[in-house]
């Protein structure tokens, strides 16, 4: 407590004082010569002017780090926390304002990739080269984005073509035996736009780590091992062609494919244990926006996404049981967006149709195979109301959800079928004080019907519940932006939600998981965020989550405890410096106070890792050195699947 | 936009921003080391009569340590994982650490702070899964290993320095294996002899085949053949299904386990599910007889989730009629019956029934513990003459799952 007391208010303490000492100083001197390049907006994406929530993009420089998986980059911000099983590859999941995968959308280009099938998106299996931005939405989602979820929303966007042509060829490796290789070209050709990138990443995250044996009262038997079946070998390909009709019209298509073969470790590291698991995704996407159709501008997409996994631990190297399980899930449908933009707002309506579908088999326990359809409709109306100075936004929503499910194999309460319809409102509000200073407030309700897995089961790990209600929540914040000029920006956000009927995982005695709508929880919490970038070559980045996230259950054990995995403070700092040719950065994240249970009886270690990289620009070559985790310090985001320690990687860019 | 500042202004920003950042990046990496304060030695409790409870729940365990003298909670032991059971000698406690954990701690009894010794029961092998631990004297003890097909042979009087001599040997079950390991559930030790309880469930832990009790000499540690085996197995073969408890009752001279038939619907398993019952064997002829069968799938008294015999006229047994479908809690009945007739009660103890029960135990006073998960878990207490809940509920910390009683004399530890 006294840590946290001590790191808030000094941080406060920083960021008052050096916005007090920037504006004595800056106010008389600084002068605005020149204009930003605004990137290309299409109807369909974001309209950010209209957003009155809280979002941040990922910087472009952090998405050309290879050392790291999307997740640690999504982590940096404020509210976000990550949380991965192992090394590169491995499964990674992040969290916004306490909530937890599963209540976290990610949209590749507006596109919802969860579904009833996979409720929780492995951020390691979608490629960094395929993305051209992230934006993290907390608490509110856009509408573009059309409902989102209880924690917020994580926005992909594809790599784009620009003017100039460009091909990019990047080859690298590091520590664990680490290989990857990557290649991307990007062009117009008249009216056409073309974008491929192809990738491949192994490594046999052999990375070394001090094994309990099981006993952590018995430090004799500890020996330092490497650690055993934890290999991954990932492909990934992205195609994207758009076509420019003219002015007010285009049509974009999308082919993404990624697959990966990951070893699964053994929670005692058993060195005879292979077992593995194998997903296959691909996402195809078409899209046409059209502007000036009258007053309306609209964008229409077609999306399937098929996510097949397998997993094989017939030798029981992991599992209480054999396993032998496939699960293939399908989403298709079709996402439209309309606007009308008139003098006083926008309104605006984001309508999805989509069937998701899931197959889940097991060759060794055939009898717990099913499969299962869902057919859902999601609608959200919003007007952006600006007043008539254009100082003031209002943006208040209405979504309406329905789903429809058929079982075949199996029963919810008796039924073959299921149908559910929730109405949830939203309203946020934006005031520009002045040029620099704003403030912002959101409301709203959210709730995310419960996934096929959580149902009916999966892989003989986890007992479904075919009694499951929907998880419901009301998330509210409000805060305040400074920006007293384009590179300078200060932000300071707080936040509630209140969040009802959460599904969570509860273990049996022999470790078998039941989900169940186990209770209640309230998240408070306060986001700082800090950036900086001169001119001469210098850029900072602080950002600080406070967050208190309470489980209140009936169950005196667990009532009023914190919500496992979740740091009540969890921080980032980088500074960077960019001068001729090269760049140096430093950065440090610091996770504290969490727990791995409910109970709260299992503290986990504070995270304290420091990171240092160099970068070097030669001709069309940039050429990256990343050590990471220099203090070497094994941190284990799940309980007994410990990450990698320091880790050293070299990557190369050829730029044509 | 692009920003032009005067030197002055850049270079005031660059200090202040290196500052920022460099005060910042030490201040978290300063902030984040924890004080890890280690819990107090607790070395002074007084003697007498002390529960010590093996317990889980909001995904950890631990041992809980309660004093008979007013029922109260006075000391917890280091939190694990959840699957607990809990051993003892007579003067330790040993928590034995279930899936995922493979490990034997003991403890003092009256220092909650640090354990005597922890070792993993894995050896070479991965997912042991102990699941108890019979002493035979202060340097002889079994662990019954449920995942694996040998039984270890240990000295528990090592110390934490001597892991090297902490297993002695090892009791082969191989022969009884249906799937990876004949699921060794428990053991009693009656005349020189160790019974071992089998389930015998398949790899994918149906109960397809009937369960075992092997008979070891403790002497010379080989096997018995006891010719009541069936396909020249040497143990003797229940009538039933997935047998869940083994208990010996020296007044009657008679071993009871109690089989649960398909309790969880493996549907693997055709046919009737209620195979289960409660089953004697002679330890000396090692005769089997059906005492309380727990009937059919058209008449029956529940699945028998498990027994505890009291005395030759008096013995409990939970049973249970399914699962609540919402929050997957078992749905119990204490009844009790006649372990000398094999007669059910008519009636169901009052205020027991369809209810979640764990597990049953007698304290040293007589009473009858019955412990209940859920979300205020702890002990029903019974009169055993009058089969009535008396006193008040002891609450747990966590969900009980298993109990010791531990007589402790004056203590003379040293801090």
């Amino acid at each position: 407590m006294v840590n946290l007391v001590a790191t808030t208010s000094l941080l406060t303490i920083l960021l008052t004082a050096s916005t007090l000492l920037w504006a004595d100083e800056t106010l008389e001197t600084i002068t605005i010569t020149g204009s930003a390049e605004e990137a290309e907006v299409t109807t369909g994406n974001v309209e950010h002017s209209e957003f009155t929530g809280v979002f941040e993009s990922i910087d472009s420089e952090l998405l050309k780090r290879r050392d790291v998986a999307l997740g640690d980059l999504l982590a940096f911000e404020a509210g976000v926390q990550s949380r991965q099983t192992g090394g590169l590859g491995s499964f990674a999941s992040i969290s916004i304002r306490a909530s937890n995968s599963n209540q976290t959308a990610v949209y590749l280009d507006g596109v919802k990739l969860n579904n009833g099938g996979r409720a929780s998106i492995d951020l390691s299996a979608l490629e960094l080269l395929n993305v051209e931005s992230v934006d993290i939405y907390r608490g509110s989602s856009p509408l573009q984005l059309g409902h989102g979820s209880i924690g917020g929303a994580v926005n992909l966007k594809s790599l784009t073509a620009k003017d100039k042509a460009s091909t990019r060829v990047l080859i690298g490796g590091g520590s664990f035996s680490t290989q990857r290789l990557q290649a991307s070209h990007q062009s117009r050709i008249g009216r056409w736009d073309i974008v491929a990138a192809i990738g491949k990443l192994k490594s046999e995250n052999d990375f070394r780590f001090v094994d309990s044996n099981g006993t952590p009262l018995n430090l004799l038997d500890d020996t330092r091992q490497a650690r055993h079946n934890a290999a991954v070998a990932q492909n990934s390909t992205l195609l994207r062609t758009s076509y420019r009709w003219n002015t007010d019209s285009n049509t974009n298509l999308l082919f993404q494919l990624n697959n990966k073969d990951l070893g699964v470790p053994e929670w005692r590291n058993a060195d005879d244990n292979n077992a593995s698991f194998a997903t296959d995704d691909q996402q195809v996407q078409l899209t046409h926006s059209i502007n000036g159709i009258g007053d309306w501008n609209s964008s229409l997409t077609f999306f399937q996404h098929d996510g097949d996994s397998h997993f094989d631990d017939r030798e029981k190297g992991v599992s209480l049981a054999e396993r032998d399980s496939y699960s293939d899930s399908v989403s298709r449908g079709g996402k439209l967006y309309t606007e009308r933009v008139g003098k006083q707002g926008t309104l605006g309506l984001t309508t999805e149709l989509r069937r998701e579908e899931l197959a889940s088999r097991d060759e060794v326990l055939n009898f717990e195979n099913y499969a299962v359809e869902r057919d859902a409709l999601s609608a959200t109306v919003q007007y952006a109301w600006f007043n008539s100075s254009g100082k003031l936004l209002v943006t208040p929503a209405l979504n309406y959800q329905s789903v429809n499910d058929q079982y075949n194999g199996i029963t919810r309460r008796n039924e073959t079928t299921h149908t559910n319809r929730k109405i949830s409102p939203q309203i946020g509000a934006l005031l520009e004080l002045n040029s620099t200073l704003s403030l912002r407030a959101n409301i709203g309700q959210y709730y995310r019907e419960p996934a096929f897995y959580e149902l009916f089961g999966s892989r003989g790990l986890i007992r479904g519940n075919e009694n499951l209600n929907p998880e419901s929540g009301t998330n509210a914040d409000i805060g305040i932006s400074y920006k007293p000029q384009a590179n300078w920006k200060f932000d300071a956000t707080m936040f509630a939600s209140d969040r009802t009927d959460l599904i969570t995982t509860v273990y049996d005695t022999i470790g078998l998981g039941y989900t169940v709508n186990a209770g209640h929880a309230r998240v408070y919490g306060l986001e700082l965020a800090h950036q900086w970038q001169s001119t001469n070559g210098f850029s900072t980045e602080v950002n600080l989550s406070l967050q208190d996230a309470k489980n209140l259950s009936n169950n005196q054990a667990i009532n009023n405890n914190a919500l496992p995995g979740e740091a009540a403070v969890s921080s980032f700092a980088r500074i960077a410096y960019k001068r001729s040719r090269y760049r140096v950065w430093a950065e440090v994240e610091v996770k504290t106070d969490r727990f791995y249970d409910e109970a709260n009886l299992l503290p986990a270690k504070d995270t304290n890792l420091q990171n240092i990289g160099l970068d070097w620009y030669w001709r069309n070559a940039q050429t990256s050195l990343a050590i990471n985790n220099i203090g070497n310090d094994i941190v284990e985001d799940f309980n007994g699947f410990p990450r990698p320690g320091r880790a050293f990687f070299l990557t190369t860019t050829l730029n044509f | 936009m692009t920003l032009k500042f005067s030197p002055a202004t850049r270079n005031g920003l660059n200090r202040i921003s290196c500052l920022l950042v460099v005060g910042t990046l030490s201040l978290l990496s300063a902030c984040s080391s924890s004080d890890d304060s280690a819990t107090p030695a607790d070395t002074n409790i007084a003697a007498g009569h002390y529960a010590f409870v093996a317990t889980a729940g909001g995904g950890a365990g631990q041992i809980e340590r309660y004093s008979l003298a007013d029922n109260t909670q006075n000391g917890t032991y280091p939190a694990t994982m959840t699957d607990l059971s809990i051993a003892t000698d007579g003067t330790h406690v040993y928590e034995i650490g279930r899936f995922n954990l493979d490990t034997l701690t003991k403890y003092d009894v009256s220092d909650t702070s640090a354990p005597v010794y922890q070792f993993s029961v894995n050896g070479d092998e991965t997912q042991a899964n102990p699941y108890d631990v019979i002493f035979v004297n202060d340097t002889k003890a079994y662990v019954i290993r449920y995942g694996s097909t040998q039984v270890w042979i240990i000295d528990p009087s090592v110390d934490a320095l001597d892991e090297a001599n902490f297993r002695t040997g090892e009791l082969d079950l191989s022969v009884y294996d249906t799937g990876g390991a004949p699921k060794a559930s428990g053991a009693v030790l009656v005349g020189g002899k160790l019974f071992i309880l089998m389930q015998r469930l398949d790899a994918g832990f149906a109960p397809s085949s009937v369960g075992y009790v092997a008979v070891f000499d403790t002497t010379t540690d080989e096997q018995i053949n006891t010719g009541k085996g069936t396909d020249g197995l040497p143990g003797i073969a229940l009538s039933t299904l997935n047998p869940s408890n083994i208990q010996y009752l020296e007044a009657r001279d008679e071993i009871y386990v109690t089989g649960r038939g398909n309790i969880f619907g493996n549907p693997a398993v055709t046919g009737d599910p209620y195979q289960g019952g409660i089953e004697t064997i002679d330890p000396t002829s090692y005769d089997i007889a059906m005492l309380l069968d727990d009937g059919t799938e058209a008449e029956n008294n529940d699945f028998f989730s498990s027994a505890l015999i009291v005395s030759p006229s008096l013995g409990y047994l939970i049973t249970n009629s399914g699962f609540d479908a919402t929050t997957f809690a078992s749905i119990d009945t204490l009844r009790s019956f006649n372990p000398t007739t094999g007669i059910l009660a008519a009636e169901p103890v009052a205020g027991l029934v369809d209810t979640s029960i764990a597990n049953l135990h007698v304290a040293p006073d007589g009473l009858l513990w019955v412990g209940v998960p859920g979300d205020a878990p702890g002990f029903n207490l019974i009169d055993t003459s009058t089969n009535m809940i008396v006193g008040e509920f002891l609450a747990t910390t966590l969900a009980p799952l298993d109990v010791v009683f531990v007589d402790v004399p004056e203590i003379t530890a040293e801090q």
